[in-house]
């Protein structure tokens, strides 16, 4: 067993993780790596959670009698962004690899339009406040899982029973019917997990997303987000034919005009602009993309979690050299650079 | 010599390796990123002088993000103008009228969105003819022109988008229905500021595209000039004699029609032998225009001299005009598209009377009138004289 040890000021918080690199999203190992069962070792609390990306101990037990809240796990003080198995969305300093969702840190160090504002990771986001961009205002902040988040079964408030069973699942085949049995316990939705998050994602390992070729079929990564960002995501707000009104996602990639050029005309699976699949368990080679078949998502742009860019994008848009600036457009888009 | 040997000759002298490398590396440097568009040698992608929405500060000059919102949305609200989430992703409608049009949020001398303002594009006489007398000073002015004067007619260009159209040559071209009009010479993403005139390292700078072909530069090319015609001579510039000639479009000694796109061919993709064009301000099909035939026009590139000229033409010669010897393409205070000047001096056409049709052909480039009847009833596009 590896005892973790987070100094943070005068607060010792010792969170035991000793998870074996699970293969499928399955914990193993044993149970107090993770619970704890009276909340309490010679005299001090086990338990905590973060406060402002903060650890902070906590006399008040963590539901499921758990070492941490969501993020108090998923958080790490160092670089690596996977540590003892656990992904890591939340870095205290720069991440080396941020993983596919991107990274937390950036909310906290780039700035407040870099990333989704979690709770216990930073604050509301002063301009955006709870109301997501093409959606209505949630009464609360953004959470990791529940109502509130984007994680786990949406209808319950509590993240934890929102979550329940989740880790516990062995999901070799997704199919939505549970949190556990859905894409990164986004209940609903599909795909095919990339086992070590992208942590060394190249254009041939890599998750695949699920894609739709309607605003209707709830289980695309894309209507994930547009749960909360609905305009963004529906005939009214998007259009069903070019002229679009806003970018279009879950459309097929045509395999005709500037978009048959996909990526440089390499038709090479890019990391920066990457597509959904129609059926992201049988893609023939997860090196290439097919106009004509693969999609457009929310995904091909942001980040989920957070980026170092403008807006969570995967590319830095706002860069002084157009190049840069559009040097993701542009892998679709290949007669506009 | 045989191949081989003309290899072992070159390895022999040393300079093999060299050779080699160097054809490599010119072949690596000629076929370049293949599928690269050409965005960022255009106009609006500049980053000097592109596009630059006023109140999106964030994104750089030239940025996709000044005509294009990616979901009507930034911080939470619509960034100004506020007109909703509209087709193509634009900040406010592509298309809606002659005078309310996308195009003209920026081209246009006050109260535009670009930074600063206002964006001055004079007429084709100002410009290319150096006419500092009469002319517009913005887009909107130039398709704003309404009786005695003329403009390009926005709606009825709207009208053929979306049908099968032939070009002068007769080969089938088709634009989406859904387009700004002013696209179908202008491909937005790859059109290039053309004044003053820039001529360089073979690239002419051209703010056109073909209707027939809305993807490639018309004109930057060799062979996609006046030139190519062999008998093109470029009228004076404004003010300008055989005294001290100078020539259009630039103002220069350049009087062969190299640095002139071929705006023949561009102007007849639509206006040819092959396509009706309705016109409403007159209320009629255009007349044909038949600039390659041998029964066509007598301006176009069949034979037959010109009948006294002025100079710069002379006689017993035959030349190629190209329209925008005689027409704006935008609109004028002429009727017809005419020119307020044409050959170096002004024109005044405001309707059809033989005396304006005298003021039009005498006065710019024939010296000689008879005095039989209008001279439009003889003399008009699709006539052998
Ligand atoms: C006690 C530590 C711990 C807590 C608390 C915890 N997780 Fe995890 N989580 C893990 C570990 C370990 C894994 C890796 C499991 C695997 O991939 O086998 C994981 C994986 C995940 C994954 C990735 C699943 C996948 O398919 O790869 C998600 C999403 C996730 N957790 C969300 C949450 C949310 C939301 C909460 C709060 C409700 C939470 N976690 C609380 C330890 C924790
Ligand atoms: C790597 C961390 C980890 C380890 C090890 C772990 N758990 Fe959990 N467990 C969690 C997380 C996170 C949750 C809450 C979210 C969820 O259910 O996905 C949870 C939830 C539970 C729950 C309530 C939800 C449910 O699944 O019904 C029980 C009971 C539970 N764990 C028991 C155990 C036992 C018993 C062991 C040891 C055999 C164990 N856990 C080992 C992370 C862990
Ligand atoms: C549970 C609701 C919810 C879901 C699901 C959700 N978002 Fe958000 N999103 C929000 C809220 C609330 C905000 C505004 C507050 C903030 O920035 O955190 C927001 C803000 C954003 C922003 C702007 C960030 C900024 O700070 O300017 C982007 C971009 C974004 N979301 C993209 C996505 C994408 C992509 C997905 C799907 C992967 C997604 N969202 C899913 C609620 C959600
Ligand atoms: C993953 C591929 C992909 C990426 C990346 C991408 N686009 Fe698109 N975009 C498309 C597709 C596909 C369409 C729809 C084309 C159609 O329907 O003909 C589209 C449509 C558009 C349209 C509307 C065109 C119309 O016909 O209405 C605009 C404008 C646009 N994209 C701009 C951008 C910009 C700006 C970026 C970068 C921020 C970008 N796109 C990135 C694939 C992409
Ligand atoms: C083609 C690239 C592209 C795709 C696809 C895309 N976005 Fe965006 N998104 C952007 C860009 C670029 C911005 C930054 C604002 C701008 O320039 O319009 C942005 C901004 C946002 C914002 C912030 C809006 C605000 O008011 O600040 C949210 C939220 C968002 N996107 C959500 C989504 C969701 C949800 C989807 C899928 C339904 C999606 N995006 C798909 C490119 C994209």
């Amino acid at each position: 067993m590896r005892v973790r040890r987070l100094v943070f000021g005068n607060i010792v918080v010792v969170c035991l993780l000793c998870v074996c690199m699970p293969l499928h999203a399955e914990v193993t190992g044993e149970c107090s790596n993770c619970h704890t069962m009276h909340n309490s070792q010679g005299g001090q609390p086990m338990a905590y959670h973060l406060v402002n990306g903060q650890p902070v101990a906590s006399s008040t037990p963590n539901p499921m009698l758990l070492v941490c809240d969501c993020i108090g796990c998923h958080t790490s003080d160092g670089t690596n962004t996977i540590v003892n198995g656990v992904p890591i969305v939340y870095n205290m300093v720069s991440p080396n690899k941020p993983l596919a969702g991107g990274n937390f840190y950036y909310v906290i160090n780039n700035g407040n339009n870099r990333g989704h504002n979690v709770f216990g990771i930073s604050g509301p986001d002063p301009n955006l406040g709870n109301t997501p961009p093409g959606g209505t205002s949630m009464s609360s902040q953004l959470r990791c899982a529940g109502k509130y988040g984007c994680h786990g079964d949406r209808t319950i408030v509590n993240q934890f029973l929102a979550m329940k069973g989740a880790h516990h699942t062995h999901d070799v085949v997704l199919d939505g019917s549970t949190v556990g049995k859905s894409y990164r316990f986004l209940k609903g939705v599909l795909g095919k997990e990339e086992p070590h998050w992208e942590h060394d994602a190249t254009s041939s390992v890599h998750n695949e997303y699920q894609g739709a070729t309607d605003f209707s079929t709830s289980t695309s990564i894309s209507s994930l987000c547009a749960q909360c960002h609905g305009n963004f995501h529906s005939s009214t707000g998007v259009g069903d034919n070019s002229p679009w009104f806003r970018h279009p996602t879950d459309i097929i990639l045509p395999n005709k005009g500037e978009y048959q050029h996909y990526n440089d005309d390499t038709l090479d699976y890019s990391l920066i602009a990457p597509v959904a699949r129609l059926d992201p368990n049988s893609v023939a080679d997860p090196s290439k993309v097919v106009p004509g078949q693969d999609v457009v998502m929310c995904l091909s742009c942001h980040r989920a979690h957070g980026s170092p860019y403008y807006k969570m994008l995967r590319w830095d848009y706002t860069n002084y050299d157009l190049d840069k600036a559009l040097s993701g457009c542009s892998v679709c888009h290949t007669n506009k650079q | 010599m045989h191949i081989r040997e003309f290899f072992k000759s070159y390895r022999e002298s040393g300079k093999f390796i060299f050779k080699i490398m160097l054809l490599v590396s010119i072949f690596v440097w000629a076929s370049g990123p293949i599928y690269a568009g050409n965005y960022l040698n255009s106009a609006h992608g500049n980053s000097n002088y592109g596009v630059k929405r006023t109140g999106i500060s964030q994104y750089p000059r030239g940025h996709c993000a000044h005509c294009h919102e990616q979901h009507a949305s930034i911080n939470g609200a619509e960034p100004v103008p506020i007109n909703g989430a509209v087709g193509y992703l634009l900040f406010s409608p592509n298309y809606t009228s002659q005078t309310v049009n996308f195009c003209f949020d920026c081209h246009v001398q006050t109260g535009g969105y670009q930074e600063g303002g206002g964006i001055i594009n004079r007429s084709y006489s100002y410009n290319f003819g150096g006419n500092t007398d009469s002319y517009d000073n913005d887009l909107k002015q130039a398709f704003s022109h309404t009786a005695p004067g003329s403009s390009h007619n926005l709606n009825d260009i709207k009208k053929i988008l979306g049908t099968t159209m032939y070009d002068a040559n007769g080969h089938e071209w088709s634009l989406p229905k859904t387009l700004n009009p002013c696209d179908a010479c202008h491909n937005p993403h790859i059109v290039q500021r053309n004044y003053p005139v820039s001529n360089a390292d073979g690239k002419l700078k051209t703010a056109v595209t073909r209707p027939s072909n809305p993807n490639q530069l018309w004109g930057d090319d060799e062979g996609e000039r006046m030139n190519r015609y062999g008998d093109y001579q470029a009228p004076y510039w404004y003010g300008s004699d055989t005294d001290d000639p100078k020539f259009e479009p630039a103002g220069d000694e350049v009087q062969d029609g190299s640095n002139l796109p071929d705006f023949v061919r561009l102007c007849t993709d639509c206006h040819n032998g092959y396509n009706q064009i309705w016109s409403s301000r007159l209320g009629r099909y255009l007349l044909p225009i038949k600039w390659f035939s041998n029964n066509g026009d007598i301006h176009g590139v069949k034979r037959g001299f010109i009948k006294r000229p002025r100079p710069p033409y002379s006689y017993q010669q035959h030349y190629t005009l190209s329209c925008t010897d005689c027409h704006e393409p935008h609109g004028s205070s002429n009727i017809f598209l005419l020119r307020t000047s044409i050959n170096g001096k002004s024109i005044s056409v405001s309707n059809t009377d033989d005396e304006s049709w005298r003021n039009f052909c005498y006065g710019a480039c024939h010296n000689y009138k008879h005095n039989k009847r209008n001279c439009f009833e003889c003399h008009h596009h699709n006539k052998k004289f």
